[in-house]
This record gives C-alpha cells, structure tokens and sequence, in this order.
C-alpha cells in the first residue's frame, strides 16, 4: 500500500539553530497504528503539528497522498486526517459535552441525517459522559473534558487519526474505552499515529513503535 | 504555627452549587509532615476538589458548599486568605497553562520566594538545585510559551519547590511526563521527604512505591 505520509530527508528547526528532528525519512501507511514516544521535549508534538499543518517551515520533502504536502489545501488535509491536540481545551467546540459532539455530528451532517439523538446519546454513554451531558465543560474534571474530546473521534472513523497525547487526565477505565476504539478502527482498515510517554499503554494495537531521540528517530518495534 | 504542621481535617463535605448530592462526603484526614499521602479516584471522583479545599481555593475562589473544618495545627485554612495561607500550603494545578503566568522560567521560579521577601541568594540555590534535581536547568531563560507540554508541567512542579511551602498538594504531576522525568519528580519528592509533606493526586500508579498512604475516593 501506497504510505499517506512520506517524509524524505525531513529536518526541522524552531529558531534555524537547534534542529528538533534532522534529515529523517519516515513512511506512515494509512492502516497502521505508529506509536511515537521519546523523553519529554524530543519532538512528538512537533512531528503532529507539521503533519496537520500547525507548523510550516521544514526542510526536506513531504508526500501526502504522494502529492506535495504544501500543496494540500488544509480543508482537503482535514476531510483525510482529525488531529487531537495535546492540550484538552484546544478541541473543544461547545460549551456542554452533549453541544461539543453535536457540533461534530453537525459537520458530517451530509452524512448523518437520521438518528442524530440517539447517535449522540450512545456516543456520549461510550465515554460514560450520559450523566453529565449538560454541564457546563468548564465545571467538568479533566478527565471529562478529555473523554468527551476523545467521544468526537466515534464521528471520525473514517479519517486517519493523529492523536497527541490522548491519555493525559485520562483513568484507566478511559485508557480501556480508547483502545476498544482503536481496535475497531483498525478492523476497519484505518490507521493513527498516537504521541505518548508511555507506549506500553499501546502495545496490544502498536504495528510500529518509533521513537524520537536527540533529533533522530529510531524503530523500537515493527 | 508551631513547625510540626499536622493537617487534619474532619468530616469534610463538599459539593459544587449544580450539584444535589456531596461530592466529598465525610472525608476525615489525619497527617503531618515526614508523609507522602496519594489521592487516588476515577475521573470526576473529587481528587482536584480535594486539593482545592484543602488550600483554601475552594470556597474562597471557587464557590461551593462546604461542611467540616480544615485546620494546620490549630490555625483553621478558611481564617486565613491565600496569600496568608500560601506560604504553608500550596498547590500545582493538573493544567500547566493555568498556573503558569509569566513570560520566562526564570521568572516563574523566583517569583513565590520573592513575594516572601526570600535572600536573594537563598533563591538562587533553590532555583539551582530544584531544577538541576528536575534536569530542567537548561531551560532557565527559555520563554514558557515555547515549552512542550512535559517541560511546562515540570515548571509548574520546581515552581511549588522553590516556593517551598511546608505542605505540597500535587495535582497529577505524572501526567504528561515521560519514565525519566516520573523518577526526576520523585527524587526530588523523596529529597525533600523529612521536613515536608505531599498528597498527591494521581489516576496512575507511578508514585505507589514511594507512598506511605493512600485515599481513594469513590
Ligand atoms: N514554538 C517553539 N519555539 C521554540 N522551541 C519550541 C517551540 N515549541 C517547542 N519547542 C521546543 O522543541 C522541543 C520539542 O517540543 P515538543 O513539544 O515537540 O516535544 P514533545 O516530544 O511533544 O514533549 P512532551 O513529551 O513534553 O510533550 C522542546 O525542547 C521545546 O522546548
Ligand atoms: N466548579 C465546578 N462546578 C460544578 N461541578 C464541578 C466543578 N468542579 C468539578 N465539578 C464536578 O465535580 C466532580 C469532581 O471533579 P474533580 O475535578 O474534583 O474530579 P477529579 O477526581 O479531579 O477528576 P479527574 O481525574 O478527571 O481530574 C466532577 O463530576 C466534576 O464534574
Ligand atoms: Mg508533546
Ligand atoms: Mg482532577
């Protein structure tokens, strides 16, 4: 299978001086599960912020789709790939877990015209949110704000996943429920590349585990 | 305040205004320092409540209803306001972003022993030791924005240690840091383990091994 993203001789720099990651060459197939891992401040976060186009100004080439990734408008990048940020509050939409998934529910509306109600009412009981479905997500724990950023991905089966750092404030009883998910979504012939201190979490759905260590990356598995 | 600093609460209730039933019910905790106390629950079983009310910023900032009493020795946590209380009692929040509010590490660190008029010196050695302790010394002069996500929470973790109260509440510092920087963290809890005392929330297990206790909410 043809990879979604290929990174030839990549290299990337903050200030031009210190490079986060040098002249690397990386291949992510859209149905495999990659789990990136590395000491804090290695580079996770970056490496998901390039590949949804959060941050620009890399050295090397990038394929999407075998095209050049600086010529893939953001709206078509986004119809492929959703892209969870490491801080919880940067994707939320509404204000009350039950608004946050309607939102998403009424972006793929084209898709899903019936059964709205109940989509949102099992999706919410998935991540064990049915009971405080309309609080305010200011007054929710972190792990309820995470879980419900986390419930958004059940609307999103269809996409290549991009996840950073999807367990913080999570329990293990949320740690379960993701990875139920990530299983279905592999059946499913879809892939996800998850940024996480702790790849041990992952390793019964890990098809490769990469690590990222001073500027290179190194394949500890797969 | 005498320097043994027992923190005792008794029968403590809490719940949020939405809230119909108590959250925290009857929660009785007896501790001093010299212990490493964790705080363990489910997600939304209260811990970061407890955390805040056992300093003070519930209700004093976040409106609740409360019963029961919190004191430090024999001084009750509600007759003082924070800024008294801080200085004994301290706590790093789950999110870095919400404590962190100023534009360098640097100046993060220095500003909790500054406001209580600390010798220079005397912070400069803890700035020193607490983040060579916590390997963030490089970081010192970078700007905070420009941190990831496992550096901030390790700023937010030397920021309580320079500040240096006697009573540290710990707010998931595990979270977001890697194996390494989890055993950095505990080194630098078990240097300090005689003459202070943790409680700790925490989903996670990392910090079991060096806990002489643990409450678990439900
Ligand atoms: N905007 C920025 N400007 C300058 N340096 C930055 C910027 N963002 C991140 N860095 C630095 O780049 C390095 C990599 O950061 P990144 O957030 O990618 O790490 P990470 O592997 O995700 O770490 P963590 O496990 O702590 O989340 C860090 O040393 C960080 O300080
Ligand atoms: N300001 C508030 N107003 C109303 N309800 C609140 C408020 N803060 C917290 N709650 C509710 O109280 C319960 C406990 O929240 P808390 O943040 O203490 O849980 P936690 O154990 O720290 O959870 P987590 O593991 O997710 O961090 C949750 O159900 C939450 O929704
Ligand atoms: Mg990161
Ligand atoms: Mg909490």
């Amino acid at each position: 299978m043809k990879p979604l993203f290929s990174l030839n001789n990549f290299s990337f720099s903050y200030d031009g001086k210190a490079s986060i990651l040098d002249h690397i060459d990386l291949d992510l197939r859209r149905d495999e599960v990659v789990i990136l891992t590395g000491e804090n401040g290695s580079g996770k976060s970056t490496l998901c912020n390039i590949l949804s186009k959060n941050i620009t100004g890399f050295r090397g080439n990038v394929f999407f789709e075998e095209k050049d990734f600086s010529r893939i408008a953001p709206s078509y990048l986004f119809s492929k790939i959703v892209y969870i940020k490491e801080q919880t509050q940067q994707n939320l939409l509404g204000a009350t877990p039950y608004e946050d998934i309607a939102i998403w529910q009424h972006r793929f509306i084209h898709k899903y015209t019936k059964h709205l109600k109940e989509e949102r009412a099992f999706i919410l009981k998935k991540f064990e949110l049915d009971t405080i479905a309309d609080k305010p997500l200011w007054e929710c724990s972190a792990g309820q704000q995470k879980r419900t950023v986390l419930a958004s991905l059940l609307l999103q089966s269809h996409k290549f996943w991009i996840l950073d750092e999807p367990l913080y404030s999570i329990d293990e009883d949320g740690r379960k429920i993701l990875l139920s998910l990530l299983v279905q979504h592999k059946t499913h012939g879809k892939g996800a590349v998850i940024a996480t201190n702790n790849p041990n979490a992952f390793s019964i759905i890990a098809d490769r585990i990469i690590e990222i260590s001073k500027s290179k990356i190194t394949i500890l598995f797969g | 305040m005498n320097d043994d600093y027992l923190l005792k609460t008794s029968h403590l209730f809490c719940k949020f205004p939405s809230q119909k039933e108590w959250l925290l019910k009857d929660v009785s905790i007896d501790t001093k320092v010299g212990e490493i106390i964790l705080i363990k629950g489910v997600n939304g079983s209260g811990k970061t409540t407890l955390l805040s009310l056992l300093c003070g910023i519930i209700p004093k900032e976040i409106k609740a209803e409360v019963r029961g009493k919190i004191h430090i020795n024999d001084v009750e946590i509600s007759d003082l306001t924070l800024a008294q209380s801080s200085p004994f009692i301290s706590m790093t929040f789950q999110e870095p972003d919400y404590q962190l509010s100023f534009p360098k590490v640097i100046y993060e660190l220095a500003f909790g022993p500054e406001n209580l008029k600390i010798s220079r010196h005397e912070i400069e050695d803890r700035i020193k030791y607490v983040t060579e302790l916590l390997k963030i010394d490089h970081l010192l002069y970078n700007d905070i924005a420009t941190l990831s996500y496992g550096q901030k929470k390790l700023v937010c973790i030397a920021s309580i240690m320079t500040l240096s109260p006697k009573i540290l509440l710990l707010d998931e510092p595990d979270d977001g840091l890697s194996f390494a920087s989890v055993e950095q963290v505990k080194k630098c809890i078990l240097a300090y383990r005689n003459e202070k005392l943790f409680i700790i929330a925490t989903t996670k297990s990392y910090f079991d091994d060096i806990a002489d206790r643990k409450i678990t909410l439900s």
